[in-house]
């Protein structure tokens, strides 16, 4: 069997509190896979995000790539799996973008001109013009700024994407254009969203939580017509049916 | 204008194209100078004002928009003046001198500001020694202003939506106590970017660019201009 991009065995996740979060999730996803992680408000989407970079600590093993998350292995982990937080505004924390973008390679000691080369290329691919570099976070729209933080995450190259609900704060041409984007990137994705519309332009499976347990792990169409289902897991299906 | 806190004027002038790193030699030996001239008698203190104008003039900066910045420091400056002037005469002079000189230093930095972005300067003050720890924060202060204003403006906004009617006063009253919770909001988002920051592979110091050459013209300029304002006050001292 090829090495997975992503194998989760086990993990659960207590809070503080020891109110449970996530409770015996198990899954895989294979180089170049793109899955949805769906499930309602608070079903713990996030926390299992969070706890794949190894910011939240879990129980279980989670495996990106071959290499098994540990506290000597979360640097190497985080260069292979790429985060885009819920709020992009958090991502972007430096004065301009170009910094936020250049702030991965030049950490990583990438040269300061690759650096600058590689955030143009990413800035590019995310589908904003190069001058985006030069300007401050604030100055761009919700759109851009989602696409920014993306690029800033791109730069890195990494083997697998997790994506927070992308489509926040999106409207229907930004929700298009940012799948026309991530149906472009060659790396594996997790996207968790409760926008089904958007998960099905994106994603073949579907992975749903609920309450912080893996209750299905189904192929979205499979899921998108089981309308009994879509109830039980507290999610409505898409207004439109057809692929546009 | 790219930041909150900025004070940069857009413009397309030769100061404005100059190397900042050119620019704060200049501005060095400016501040430099007006600390070395006395202030009686005023003509070379007069001369460095003089030779302050010109920069802005080359910068191309609004006269109007100079003098309304100038006129907030002006009120900072002209109180201890004010208070001076019941002394006596030696604490007239002090109070001269101090106007004098915190007016000189405050515009050399406007025209500084004014015609380099902050986020330049903060960029350059990174790579000095002493000064880079005040650069990275300079480029958090920047960024967190943004935020921070931003969150003011909807804090207002939603103020005035629920109580139109509301006076000054009592929205003031809700603006502060809405502040604890901008501070609450304040500190969970620090998490969240102190982990987008360690997930991009932050260590301990911000990455930065290597700062590419500074050209030998650039260097000369600004090299000029700081040894014209000490060359006056050499000048003056040595009469």
């Amino acid at each position: 069997m090829a090495l997975a991009a992503l194998e989760v065995t086990s993990l659960s996740y207590c809070y503080g509190q020891g109110a449970s979060a996530l409770h015996d999730i198990s899954f895989r996803l294979a180089p170049g896979d793109r899955v949805a992680l769906l499930g309602p408000n608070g079903a713990g989407k996030s926390t299992l995000l969070w706890c794949l970079v190894g910011v939240l600590r879990a129980q279980g093993t989670i495996v990106v790539d071959g290499t098994v998350l540990g506290p000597g292995t979360a640097a190497e982990i985080r260069a292979k799996l790429g985060l885009a937080f819920a709020e992009p505004e958090d991502q972007l924390f430096m004065p301009t973008v170009r910094r936020d973008v250049t702030f991965g390679p030049l950490a990583a000691g990438v040269g300061s001109e690759e650096a600058s080369r590689a955030a143009e290329e990413a800035i590019g691919s995310v589908g904003l013009p190069a001058e985006t570099l030069e300007r401050a976070a604030y100055e761009l729209s919700s759109g851009e700024r989602r696409r920014a933080a993306l690029a800033s995450i791109l730069v890195m190259d990494p083997l697998l994407l997790a994506l927070d609900e992308p489509t926040n704060s999106l409207d229907a041409r930004g929700r298009a254009s940012l799948a026309g984007i991530l149906l472009q990137l060659p790396c594996a994705q997790l996207v968790a969203t409760h926008d089904l519309e958007f998960a099905r332009a994106l994603c073949a499976r579907a992975l749903v939580l609920v309450d912080g347990e893996l209750v299905a792990d189904t192929p979205m169409d499979a899921l998108l017509s089981d309308t009994n289902g879509l109830q039980r897991y507290g999610l409505t299906a898409p207004l439109r049916t057809d692929d546009g | 204008m790219p930041h909150h806190l900025d004070l940069y004027v857009k413009r397309e002038s030769a100061l404005h194209r100059l190397d900042p790193r050119a620019k704060m030699l200049a501005a060095m030996g400016f501040v430099a100078a007006v600390l070395l001239v006395p202030t009686r008698p005023a003509w070379p203190t007069g001369a460095l004002l003089l030779l302050l104008i010109g920069a802005a003039v080359l910068a191309r900066l609004p006269a109007r928009l100079v003098c309304r910045r100038m006129l907030s420091l002006v009120v900072v400056i002209g109180m201890p003046f004010l208070l001076s002037r019941l002394g006596g005469e030696a604490t007239r002079a002090a109070g001269e001198q101090f106007a004098a000189r915190s007016l000189l230093v405050a515009a050399a930095f406007l025209v500084l500001l004014a015609s380099t972005r902050a986020v330049v300067l903060l960029e350059v003050a990174e790579h000095l020694p002493l000064v880079s720890v005040f650069g990275q924060l300079g480029e958090f202060i920047l960024r967190g202003a943004d935020l921070l204003t931003e969150e003011v403006v909807r804090t207002n906004r939603a103020w005035v939506l629920r109580a139109p009617s509301a006076t000054l006063k009592v929205r003031l009253t809700g603006l502060t106590q809405a502040s604890m919770s901008l501070l609450a909001r304040a500190a969970a988002r620090s998490e969240r970017v102190g982990a987008a920051m360690v997930l991009r592979g932050f260590q301990s110091k911000l990455p930065m660019a290597t700062p590419t050459p500074l050209s030998w013209s650039h260097l000369l300029a600004g090299l000029l201009f700081a040894l014209i304002s000490l060359g006056l006050a050499g000048v003056v001292r040595w009469r």
